[in-house]
């Protein structure tokens, strides 16, 4: 299965504790394997799938 | 079962000075009248984190001299006030009780927005929460789906609150008193990409009260429905919708022995503008053309995006709109309804109420 996003968000007004801008994705890395990932910190292994799907499915540029 | 509403009664909703135990104590106090309760269910999800008021249950029933009355608080997240209403309707069927006292109610503005944000966060999974989702960020991923699968488009997305702010003109006790447009909404601050912040409904302090009995009341209980979901939104089955809105309202209806179609009016937990389109979606009502006023009259009072939102509250106010509506006390409000669709909402979609009435 090509791993896919599924969709995705840029927070802007973020609970307390965070940074405004993060952008989160949710990844299906598989069958049953559905992760939500932050792009700057995800695992290599998900990072990688992130940008593969970017490419592939044509979501908006991430950071 | 023959459980009524007899009483309704909401305070102003908004930022107000009053304390918790007052709001809630108005609106009791106005849905009894005359009358007393022998149980006290109060709805409120975080009266500790957001005021510092622990043990709300006694502090209420004292403040409505009902000191010495069984009383209690209930929380699954924003839909505590249908599931208080729900289980003093049970109370009242399995014979235990003849009158409850269901009380809806939450104080938010106290807080900065930021903190009042993380607190509202805790509804979300450790594992979604620790990458800084907030409510409204789950339901932004929910809305940038809907549109990528053309469900709706961004401009039906704001005009669900266009329609949520025209209706609050006429409601005296409404919290966002304000026409809005299409291009408002569009130019107001983003909160998480795509939804803004005229796309959220607002964190409001008010309370909301019904009095249930047994057969005494003009408006009748006529189903319930109740489901639950995984709590991360990576563990759903579907990204555009809520499979326990529909299990809920499959339930109510199957309870009372309608259809969808019998709905004549529907208060929808409109929290965030998707939100309020797939719940229509889910409950068979139909899509964004109830946002148009097409259709199943919808949302009359404001809803949530602008009645207002003190999450505890909200699904006790959903059933004083109703009781109003279905008692010809709704004024500028009204539609011709005797049947009515209640639809609550706890965590993002994982916590659902549905409650049919109907003007006996």
């Amino acid at each position: 299965m090509d791993a896919q996003v599924l969709t995705w968000t840029r927070i802007a007004r973020p609970p307390a504790g965070f940074v405004a801008g993060r952008v989160v994705v949710l990844v299906q890395a598989g069958p049953g394997q559905r992760y939500a990932a932050w792009t700057a910190e995800a695992e290599p292994r998900i990072g990688q799938l992130v940008r593969l799907a970017q490419v592939g499915a044509g979501w908006e540029a991430q950071p | 079962m023959d459980v009524r509403i007899a009483g309704a009664a909401m305070t102003r909703f908004g930022k107000l000075e009053a304390d918790l135990p007052t709001l809630a104590a108005e609106a009791g106090r106005g849905a009894m009248g005359r009358e007393a309760a022998d149980l006290v269910l109060v709805a409120c999800m975080d009266p500790q984190g957001f005021t510092g008021q622990g043990n709300l249950a006694v502090a209420l029933a004292e403040r409505l001299g009902l000191a010495g009355t069984p009383a209690m608080r209930i929380e699954t997240g924003p839909s505590s006030g249908a599931a208080a209403l729900h289980l003093g309707a049970m109370a009242i069927g399995a014979g235990r009780t003849e009158r409850v006292l269901v009380v809806g109610c939450e104080k938010m503005t106290a807080l900065p927005v930021e903190e009042a944000t993380r607190l509202v966060a805790g509804l979300t999974s450790p594992e979604e929460r620790a990458l800084g989702l907030s409510m409204p960020a789950l339901g932004a991923m929910m809305a940038r789906r809907a549109m990528h699968d053309k469900l709706c488009t961004r401009q039906d997305l704001a005009q669900a609150s266009v329609w949520a702010h025209a209706q609050a003109l006429k409601h005296e006790r409404a919290h966002l008193r304000k026409a809005v447009t299409v291009e408002d909404v569009l130019a107001s601050p983003l909160v998480a990409d795509p939804l803004r912040t005229l796309d959220c409904a607002p964190m409001s302090d008010g309370a909301a009260a019904v009095l249930l009995t047994r057969g005494r009341g003009p408006v009748r209980i006529a189903g319930l429905g109740h489901a639950t979901d995984h709590l991360a939104l990576a563990g759903r089955a579907s990204l555009t919708g809520f499979a326990a809105t529909r299990a809920a309202g499959q339930r109510a209806l199957a309870e009372a022995g309608w259809a969808a179609r019998d709905v004549q009016y529907a208060e929808l937990h409109d929290a965030f503008s998707v939100v309020a389109l797939c719940s229509g979606q889910d409950l068979g009502l139909g899509g964004p053309e109830l946002w148009r006023g097409e259709g199943v009259p919808v949302n009359m009072g404001g809803g949530l995006k602008a009645r207002g939102h003190p999450v505890g509250a909200t699904g006790v106010a959903q059933a004083v709109e109703a009781f109003e509506q279905l008692t010809h006390a709704a004024a500028a409000r009204e539609v011709d309804a005797r049947r009515a669709l209640l639809h609550n909402i706890g965590g993002l979609g994982n916590n659902v109420l549905v409650t049919l009435l109907e003007a006996s």
